[in-house]
């Protein structure tokens, strides 16, 4: 376990730093939410190390994915990856393409519609022929009628008429049949509907996960990797065949597996040897884990990748999500919030972003203003890494003695990647991209 | 908590899982309709907006602060509206 992340700050932080620079290091509004983590033994500490030492893990985290908030579960957050184990398989490009397919996915929605009709369909003429039987009843009809009966007294009667004539219920029993067929259709088209729309995410995690993990080939690197996790956290996998029922015109082939030990995700359909397998990998986190997953925000990536890059021979200190404020003259500047601040054992500043933003327009503006704000503030840093859920192939050097931003498959060998960039007579990988 | 307890249907359904934060952040919320989560207890307050999320009774809208990372602005949800007998902003 190493001892120089600090996600959780007991009290502000003076640095010295090269060049005579000083800075000033404070807790932000949200260090309550890390205090799990200055517990060196706790079960947050141990999933992140899990997740920080893999690293395919640690690529999947920056996927795309989907949180769900659940109520009254043992894991209060699931967070849902969409993915395929062949990265060729493209759907979206075949539904643009292939006319068959445009016609099945008319159809889809043809069937879906229609089979939501008939359910509206039925339960309205259930509550009719109630609505009928009720106003055959004498006894009800007086009721309504008289101007001394209570709405309690009539309704107890027409409860008690409910039990009592056993015709009412058997006609509605009659439809049941048709109900659940309906209902079942309904759920199977919208099943084969949502795997249509997370196929594009699904594509777009396995050529991101491919560029350093050859998939199908390497496979078993990630059902390692999810297996080692599954003894802190909830694994559930969900497949279905897309080609089945777009290529082959049958149901689909459905999986779901629950609370697995380890991962089962299948490269072809036992079904139809097709390659349109789409999984959903839901992992559910325990709470301490689940509050750093809020909307929008990057918590837990950000200690993540601190503990990731902690045992660099270079590193001397790392703070995680911290203000930083620039010290000139003994007057504490304006403070900035910082995902990832390392100090160096030469006293340099070397800031890191993390994001799981993937648009490359989105990121350069982010770092203009990033840059801007720790101009204005005086922060004297040294280099700037961006880590980021972009698919690059290679990394992008944005202000050639400065920012640099990596993608998800720089993730994979972050030490060697972060080395080339801060210590580059350590670094093994010289491959780079300048853009000024 | 009284306008909680005003309004049945939704106490019933927060009061009987609320803790405390959840209870204040929706009374809060109840009166005014928008607000940035604050809350002495941090732990409990995250844990009160992501279970009024699951029970889809608010949502989130980020709002960035350089200096001091991010705030939530919180709203009502068209449910939690509904629920309410109350506009959805």
């Amino acid at each position: 376990v190493n001892n120089i992340v600090y996600p959780y700050l007991l009290e502000e932080k003076h640095v010295d730093l090269s060049g005579n620079n000083k800075i000033l290091i404070q807790k932000t509004k949200h260090e309550p939410l890390f205090s799990s983590f200055a517990d060196r033994d706790s079960l947050s500490q141990k999933i992140i190390l899990e997740i920080a030492e893999s690293p395919v893990l640690r690529q999947i985290l920056f996927l795309k994915s989907k949180i769900t908030y659940s109520v009254d579960t043992p894991n209060s957050l699931v967070v849902t990856y969409p993915f395929c184990m062949n990265p060729e398989y493209d759907f979206k490009s075949r539904l643009d393409d292939r006319q068959n397919y445009k016609n099945t996915m008319e159809k889809l929605e043809e069937r879906l519609d229609k089979a939501g009709e008939m359910l509206a369909n039925i339960l309205a003429s259930t509550m009719a022929d109630s609505i009928e039987k009720f106003m055959d009843d004498p006894e009800l009809s007086r009721l309504l009628k008289s101007r001394h009966q209570s709405t309690f007294n009539i309704l107890e009667h027409m409860k008690k008429s409910v039990k009592e004539n056993s015709e009412i219920s058997k006609d509605h029993a009659s439809k049941v049949n048709a109900f659940m067929n309906s209902a079942y259709e309904v759920q199977t088209m919208t099943r084969i509907k949502e795997y249509v729309q997370i196929s594009e995410d699904a594509h777009k995690n396995s050529v991101a996960i491919n560029q350093s993990v050859r998939l199908p080939q390497k496979s078993q690197e990630i059902i390692d990797g999810f297996s080692r996790f599954t003894k802190h956290v909830s694994l559930n996998t969900e497949t279905l065949c897309l080609d089945c029922y777009f290529t082959d015109n049958k149901p689909p082939y459905h999986a779901q597996i629950s609370n697995a030990k380890t991962i089962h995700l299948p490269e072809v359909c036992e079904r139809c040897n097709g390659i349109g397998l789409i999984h959903k990998i839901l992992l559910g986190y325990p709470s301490s884990v689940g509050k750093m997953l809020m909307p929008d925000s990057n918590w837990l990536q950000e200690i993540i990748i601190a503990n990731s890059i902690s045992n660099l021979n270079f590193v001397k200190e790392i703070f995680v999500h911290k203000k930083i404020h620039a010290v000139i003259d003994g007057k504490i500047e304006k403070g900035i919030e910082s995902d990832i601040t390392i100090i160096t054992k030469d006293n340099k500043l070397i800031l890191c972003e993390v994001t799981t933003q993937s648009d490359t327009n989105n990121i350069i503006n982010e770092i203009s203003r990033k840059a801007k704000n720790l101009e204005d503030a005086k922060i004297p840093y040294e280099k700037m890494i961006y880590f980021t859920s972009n698919d690059l192939s290679t990394f992008i050097t944005v202000d050639p003695t400065k920012t640099r931003i990596f993608g998800i498959r720089h993730l994979y060998e972050i030490e060697n990647f972060v080395k080339h960039w801060i210590a580059p007579e350590q670094a093994e990988n010289k491959n780079q991209l300048v853009i000024s | 908590m009284t306008n909680i307890i005003e309004q049945p249907l939704v106490s019933y359904e927060i009061m009987s899982r609320a803790d405390s934060a959840e209870g204040v952040l929706f009374t809060e919320l109840i009166n005014d309709k928008i607000l940035i989560a604050r809350h002495e207890n941090l732990d409990n307050l995250v844990a009160a907006i992501q279970r009024l999320i699951g029970l889809g009774m608010i949502e989130i809208e980020p709002v960035n602060d350089e200096e001091d990372g991010k705030d939530y602005r919180l709203f009502l949800s068209k449910t939690g509206s509904s629920l309410l007998d109350r506009p959805h902003t």
